[in-house]
């Protein structure tokens, strides 16, 4: 048994031999950091477990390809978006849900609004807003908001230019404050 | 924002992403200009809220059963072995080596067809060999087909053998009739039939063409019937002969 304890690189190399517990620890290690990128990329649950789960059968099987030496959760989430971003070219599917919910929950006569703290009421709108924007934006928030990645670290994991990463991140954010701008 | 500064550099700036000298630039732009400070508080809050608020628990199932689900599906990947064909390969074997077991024992049974013909091809001077063809029993049920009579005439009548190695010569002197004027004469129907080693008819077949159809009627009557060994130079072999009506012999039989 491997204990939560053991490094990345440890680990990584008793899986290259062969030992696939040894695997565990690393998905309990990097799950739900990757679960929080995941979800808000495609802004649903489900989605976002299936996502993890599937960037974690990946990494495993391609773990030969793992450079030694290197930080092992970079490469991981990189595993983790692309698979994401093919989710998302596939299915263009991300649900518009939490808008809706808000949207429902202001207008429904028997909604007692009392009940909803304001906390709650912001929380749903910077949801519904963030669902909203377009896949491109959604992602290089994520990156840069959860992980406080570098431009030339976004770069390598989104494969752009640095240029790039610098003007979507700057229009996300705008477009992300006009559609709070225009929920309020 | 309506001043000059452009909204990339505010956010780069934000994410500390500039270098020096365009940092000093903002710098000084920010204090003089209230709406980009007001500009870059928000964004910062933007930031934040994205942070801390965007954001769903994941399921229980995810807590405590995701680390199982992966292992599972990690620990069967496909090994690439041969024995990933076992399933396919156990019963493809068994199957030869029962076949190869049943013809090896039964020899005198091994399934004779129409083909077999091939062995009796000519590798030497045709020669005059003597065939004993003993006569078949015929079912005493009358054949209620055309080729059921004619193939009852052909073995009851006139078994006209084609042997292949038949002195052509001699037939001649026998019969007193010209070779070419026989064959013209001889009748479209032609009953061809295999008889094994120990005299049992084993294949039947009717047709002049070069590939003889199948008469499952006539097969069904004469197949199996046990005959005396065919002999040839005092030997034992199977055989394969053709006989053939005449048209004088069918009008007889009218």
């Amino acid at each position: 048994m491997y204990s939560n304890i053991e490094s990345d690189e440890s680990l990584i190399e008793s899986v290259r031999t062969g030992d696939c517990d040894a695997f565990g620890p690393i998905v309990e290690r990097y799950k739900l950091a990757l679960y929080k990128v995941m979800y808000r990329m495609v802004m649903n649950r489900d989605d976002a477990e299936d996502l993890v789960e599937e960037a974690f059968i990946k990494a495993y099987r391609s773990i030969k390809k793992f450079e030694k030496g290197r930080p092992f959760y970079p490469w991981l989430r990189r595993i983790a978006v692309n698979n994401a971003i093919n989710f998302l070219k596939r299915e263009r599917k991300v649900t518009t849900e939490p808008l809706e919910y808000v949207e429902k929950t202001l207008t429904n006569g028997h909604f007692d609004p009392v009940r909803m703290t304001r906390e709650k009421m912001l929380r749903e709108r910077i949801t519904a807003a963030f669902a909203r924007l377009p896949d491109d934006a959604r992602t290089i928030l994520s990156l840069k908001v959860e992980d406080d990645l570098s431009y030339d670290e976004i770069s390598k994991v989104l494969r752009i230019p640095k240029g790039t990463v610098m003007s979507r991140l700057a229009r996300a954010r705008v477009k992300l404050k006009e559609l709070l701008e225009e929920m309020e | 924002m309506n001043c000059d500064l452009p909204i990339e550099l505010l956010s780069a700036y934000l994410d500390g992403e500039l270098s020096e000298q365009e940092n000093a630039a903002v710098e000084s732009h920010l204090k003089e200009c209230p709406k980009c400070s007001e500009e870059l508080m928000v964004l910062q809050g933007i930031d934040g809220r994205v942070r801390n608020e965007v954001f769903e628990e994941p399921s229980r199932d995810f807590f405590f059963a995701l680390n199982r689900r992966v292992m599972d599906k990690v620990k069967v990947t496909p090994r690439r072995s041969l024995l990933r064909f076992a399933p396919v390969f156990a019963p493809v074997a068994a199957a030869i080596l029962v076949f190869i077991v049943l013809v090896e024992i039964s020899p005198s049974r091994r399934i004779v067809g129409l083909s077999d013909r091939v062995s009796y091809q000519e590798v030497a001077p045709r020669q005059e060999v003597q065939i004993s063809i003993p006569e078949p029993v015929i079912s005493a049920k009358p054949a209620p087909t055309a080729e059921k009579r004619m193939a009852k005439a052909a073995y009851d009548e006139s078994i006209e053998v084609k042997a292949p190695a038949a002195d052509v010569a001699e037939e001649q002197a026998i019969s007193g009739i010209d070779e070419r004027e026989r064959a013209a004469r001889v009748r479209a129907n032609i009953v061809r039939a295999i008889i094994d080693t120990t005299g049992t008819i084993v294949k039947v077949a009717t047709g002049n063409t070069l590939v003889p159809e199948e008469d499952t009627i006539l097969e069904k009557e004469l197949a199996g019937q046990q005959l005396s060994p065919p002999t040839i130079e005092g030997k034992k072999k199977q055989v394969y002969f053709e006989m053939a009506t005449t048209a004088e012999e069918e009008e007889e039989e009218k």
